[in-house]
């Protein structure tokens, strides 16, 4: 999909992760003005198979994506910029995205009763910008596809 | 890079007060290496990449350019040891050098007090200032001791993992192994000490700052090194604070700065190390006896 | 608003205040210019090492005011609600 390449998305490199998780601080800080690792729109955790790895929960902005396909009241719009976002006020909180998205990006707020999602920060992601060691970057699409290839490579290398 | 005869330390908050070793090593060191390190009158605080650059971008971004003019003033670079005001430092650096509009209105707020931000001097790491402004050559040729058989493993801290300041890393292991220790590569250099996680989770931190140091009590290793007192509060005062749960941890911290002078033929007293918090002396004394516990 | 405030009135709109670790760093910052105070056990022991007078914003009028100033002109002060006479944080 050529028209979508210059789109922006988050990249995460798992080599570069120390596990800080001030990105998530960063996330929920931006979005409900708290410091609560519970409502961060992406997580950190710790990678069960390699020791002092992390992994990096986030949302892809799917080309075509499935939360949005899910969700009854057609409360999730993609936009031109190719951002996916959850419109609060349309969403009866059913949580359809929340067990369709395949990583379950989409997370229902309990004291909201509505999902929310990674909304890119309204093009200036929070997370990329205080990720103290560039382990969460701001990537074209066409970009992260190759690095994310790469890094597949990288790993499958390893387990020769 | 070229020579300099003086340099402007810019010290942050924690070394001109609970550290005070890293600024009188830091001090010593350079005075031998033929280099005048200077104090900047009024420096604040970097302020910190986090609290302030979230609450008050404005702010942080004319308080960076206040403190880099202030050193400039003194025709200097600057240099810190701190990752986190050298990340303050040269983000503000680079934005005020790639945005002239910026530039313009912080350059207003600071005429009004006389400052003026140039950009013109450099931002250095201490790594950096060791490294390439001094050279290893010149660090060997002052080293009368050095600290053989002791196991020494280094907190890079994250900052410094940034991508194109990787080269960081590189240099700053290079410095350690010049003091004649075992450098001891862990898994775990590259996990956070913890500091982030302080701001909402302590139970959280100190789980990570365990584990951290877990990995080095396995490995036998003797003490730490490290530049960023960030890194530097957590790994001491969580070894106190787990200690108090129970835990047996004694891993001396030391500033780099602390060790260079040592093995230039200073006595820990000189440089303060008295401050520290727990059994530093172990290290010297295992160090004179050519690694000998 | 206090937390005994919160029960008494539950159905209040709370407050939205700065996270407390996010209080004191910019509260300390606004006051003395830097992250954190000096206690006088540390300029004595700087006596000791003989590393002469702490020159940075701590001991320095002129910085804090300076730095006061910037704060009130970019506004910083009205966005998290600072009361210069009390030189703290109101919420
Ligand atoms: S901020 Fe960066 S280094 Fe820290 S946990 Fe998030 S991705 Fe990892
Ligand atoms: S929430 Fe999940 S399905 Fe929806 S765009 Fe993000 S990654 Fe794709
Ligand atoms: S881009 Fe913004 S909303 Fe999305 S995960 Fe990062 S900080 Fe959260």
């Amino acid at each position: 999909m050529a028209d979508t390449d210059d789109q922006k998305v988050l990249f995460y490199d798992p080599e570069l992760c120390s596990g800080c998780s001030y990105c998530m601080l960063a996330c929920s800080y931006e979005h409900f003005k708290v410091l609560d690792y519970e409502l961060s729109n992406l997580w950190i955790y710790p990678d069960p198979q390699r020791p002092f790895y992390y992994i990096g929960i986030h949302c892809s902005h799917c080309d075509d994506p499935i939360c949005k396909a899910a969700c009854p009241a057609d409360a999730i719009i993609k936009g031109e910029d190719g951002i996916v976002n959850i419109d609060q006020n349309k969403c009866i909180g059913c949580r359809s995205c929340n067990i369709m998205c395949p990583i379950s990006v989409p997370w229902k707020n309990l004291e909201r009763r509505v999902s929310f999602k990674c909304d890119f920060c309204k093009g200036d992601p929070k997370c990329a910008k205080f990720c103290p060691t560039g382990a969460i970057t701001v990537k074209t699409r066409k970009e992260a596809r190759e690095l994310a290839n790469k890094l597949i490579l990288k790993v499958e290398a390893k387990k020769k | 890079m070229t020579e300099a005869k003086k340099i402007a330390f810019y010290l942050g908050c924690a070394l001109p007060s609970a550290q005070l070793f890293g600024e009188a090593a830091g001090k010593i060191v350079l005075k031998d290496l033929g280099v005048e390190p200077l104090d900047i009158e009024g420096a604040t605080c970097c302020p910190d990449p986090e609290i302030s650059r979230t609450v008050a971008p404005e702010l942080w971004v004319t308080m960076a350019g206040r403190n880099i003019a202030l050193a400039e003033k003194m025709d200097a670079d600057v240099f810190t040891v701190c990752n986190g005001c050298y990340d303050t430092l040269t983000h503000a650096y680079h934005m005020l050098s790639e945005d002239e509009q910026l530039n313009k209105k912080v350059n207003e707020n600071l005429m009004k007090f006389g400052i003026q931000y140039q950009g013109k001097h450099r931002v250095l790491h201490a790594i950096e200032v060791l490294y390439d402004v001094i050279g290893l050559e010149r660090i060997k040729k002052q080293i009368k001791r050095k600290l053989t058989g002791v196991r020494v493993a280094i907190q890079y801290g994250c900052r410094i993992r940034l991508n194109p300041k990787k080269e960081l890393v590189r240099k700053f292991r290079e410095l350690v192994a010049v003091l004649g220790c075992e450098v001891v590569d862990l898994e775990s250099d590259r996990i956070c000490c913890g500091v982030p996680m302080m701001y909402k989770d302590q139970k959280k931190a100190l789980e990570q700052t365990k584990m951290r140091l877990d990995d080095m009590v396995k490995n036998k290793v003797d003490c730490i090194v490290l530049f960023c007192p960030a890194c530097y509060d957590r790994l001491e005062k969580g070894q106190l604070e787990l200690n108090q749960q129970d835990a047996d941890y004694d891993i001396p911290v030391f500033n780099y700065f602390e060790l260079l002078a040592y093995c230039f033929g200073h006595e820990p007293d000189e440089f303060g190390a008295y401050l520290h918090k727990l059994d530093y002396e172990k290290i010297f004394e295992k160090a004179q006896s050519g690694g000998k516990p | 608003m206090s937390e005994d405030q919160d029960n008494l009135y539950p159905l209040r709109k709370k407050m939205l205040k700065l996270p407390a670790a996010y209080k004191g760093a910019i509260e300390e910052i606004l006051r003395e210019g830097m992250n954190r105070e000096l206690p006088g056990f540390f300029e004595d022991e700087r006596e000791n090492l003989d590393i002469g007078e702490v020159k940075t914003a701590w001991r320095n009028e002129e910085a804090q005011r300076q730095i006061q100033e910037l704060a009130k002109t970019l506004g910083i002060d009205e966005k998290v609600a600072f009361d210069w006479s009390k030189k703290k944080i109101k919420y």
